[in-house]
């Protein structure tokens, strides 16, 4: 029997700063600080230290993704520059590595974490650098600036957010509630065209319990995050996930399998980008109804000028990710 | 009910493929807990690889694809994308310091 024990470290903090009141974290080589609108990323390389400096807002909201999707799969990069890739049990943290500027004079740095350390290490420093009244979930429009300035408070109601998880269906007696004004799900800005009726079900007797039906659009019109989940459907190894997409994908996301988008309204502008070395491949322009197979081996990042809605579809077949990496696979799903 | 350390867990597999039923045991002391190796976040193991969990201290069990993290006394998710739900237990009796599955 070979079971892996991995015990969660504590964090590595330093002291509030007697300036902005905001700490500073270390994880293995790399240090994270922030002020009042950057945030500084340090990691050692060729005997000096590099410094990275994305805008506190942009880091929070893309941390605030690679925590909730718990590293997603494959690579999560935070920005052009800085991100994680999932092994799933183990992270790898890199700087550069997947930017040639950095990464051809080696200038970059990857080092591999227990999921439990890096995690940890996450969520502290989303805890200690959004500021109260500041929604990583957010868009632009709905939070502020609240994160701008020196260390005010905290929003773990926003941070600590329940995801809908679900059994089978919202709606269903004993699984996820189907969403209202009353328990917190107002109908969003952009969705107020939205009918909120919800489908008639006449079942035959004796199959009243067997039944159900839902409006999505009407659920997913109550969404009060962007770029996340409102709820996920399972089907064996197919992973349905319908979410509401407002401004810029915080992350570029590198799949370690192919992912199909399905714009189900509105439209989200897509920029293509190669996994390795950030490269441009493609623009898409996706219109509600569209559909798109985002490869294997690209990254992508979406930008989505009115809050739309997008359907993810996910393939969780365990050992995907080895057969793409050995060509077993192709990164795309047909040729044309 | 040797072959599984204190505290630690422990991968059963039986079948393949489709057909596949993993479970997982977790002992404390002398006590026995069995849950279905399946996270219902997104109804995966909750081990990436044969054996391999992410057993962390105070008795909790971190999903390795999404990061759940599970009480293993009682299954319930207590961090993670699968709060408010929980692992499927199995019942399970030691007798003569074997494990047999069945109330």
């Amino acid at each position: 029997m070979s079971t892996q024990m991995a015990n969660e470290p504590g964090v590595k903090a330093s002291a509030a700063s007697n300036r902005t009141g905001y700490r500073s974290f270390t994880l293995g080589s790399f240090n994270f600080s922030r002020d009042e609108y950057f945030v500084h990323v340090t990691w050692p390389a060729k005997g000096q230290t590099m410094t990275h400096t994305v805008s506190a807002d942009a880091f929070l909201r893309a941390m605030m993704r690679d925590v909730a999707w718990g590293f997603f799969y494959g690579w999560v990069n935070l920005d052009d520059v800085v991100g994680t890739r999932n092994l799933y049990g183990q992270v790898e943290l890199y700087a550069g590595r997947y930017s040639p500027g950095y990464s051809t004079k080696g200038l970059d740095l990857t080092e591999t974490f227990e999921t439990p350390e890096i995690m940890a290490t996450f969520k502290a420093i989303l805890d200690d650098w959004t500021n109260e009244g500041f929604d990583p979930f957010a868009s632009p429009d709905e939070t502020g600036k609240a994160w701008v300035g020196n260390k005010n408070g905290n929003n773990r109601a926003a941070i600590d957010r329940q995801r809908q998880a679900c059994k089978r269906m919202p709606g269903l007696p004993g699984d996820a509630d189907l969403r209202t004004d009353a328990n917190g799900f107002p109908v969003n800005r952009a969705f107020a065209d939205v009918p909120q009726d919800e489908p008639e079900v006449h079942a035959e007797p004796g199959f009243e319990n067997e039944v159900h039906a839902m409006s999505l659009f009407a659920y997913l019109s109550r969404s009060d995050v962007t770029w996340n989940p409102s709820v996920s459907s399972v089907c064996g190894r197919s992973l349905c996930c319908p979410t509401t997409e407002e401004y810029i994908l915080p992350i570029k996301h590198g799949n370690d399998r192919v992912e199909w988008f399905i714009q189900l309204s509105d439209e989200i502008d897509w920029a293509i980008e190669d996994k390795q070395t950030g490269a441009p491949r493609a623009k898409v322009k996706m219109k509600a109804g569209d559909v798109a197979a985002m490869p294997a081996d690209i990254r992508h990042q979406g930008f989505s000028r009115k809050r739309s809605m997008l359907l993810v579809w996910e393939n969780a077949t365990p050992g995907l990710p080895e057969m793409y990496e050995s060509g077993k696979l192709k990164p795309y799903p047909i040729e044309f | 009910m040797d072959s599984v350390p204190d505290g630690a867990c422990k991968e059963l597999r039986y079948g393949e493929g489709d057909g596949l039923f993993s479970l997982l045991l977790h002992r404390r002391g002398a006590g026995i807990r069995a849950y279905v190796n399946s996270c219902p976040h997104f109804s995966l193991p909750l081990n990436a690889r044969p054996g391999k969990f992410l057993v962390l201290a105070d008795a909790r069990i971190m999903c390795a694809w999404h990061c759940a993290v599970f009480r293993l006394d009682d299954g319930h998710c207590i961090a993670g994308p699968a709060q408010g739900l929980g692992l499927e237990p199995v019942p399970v009796a030691v007798v003569d310091g074997r494990i047999y599955l069945g109330p």
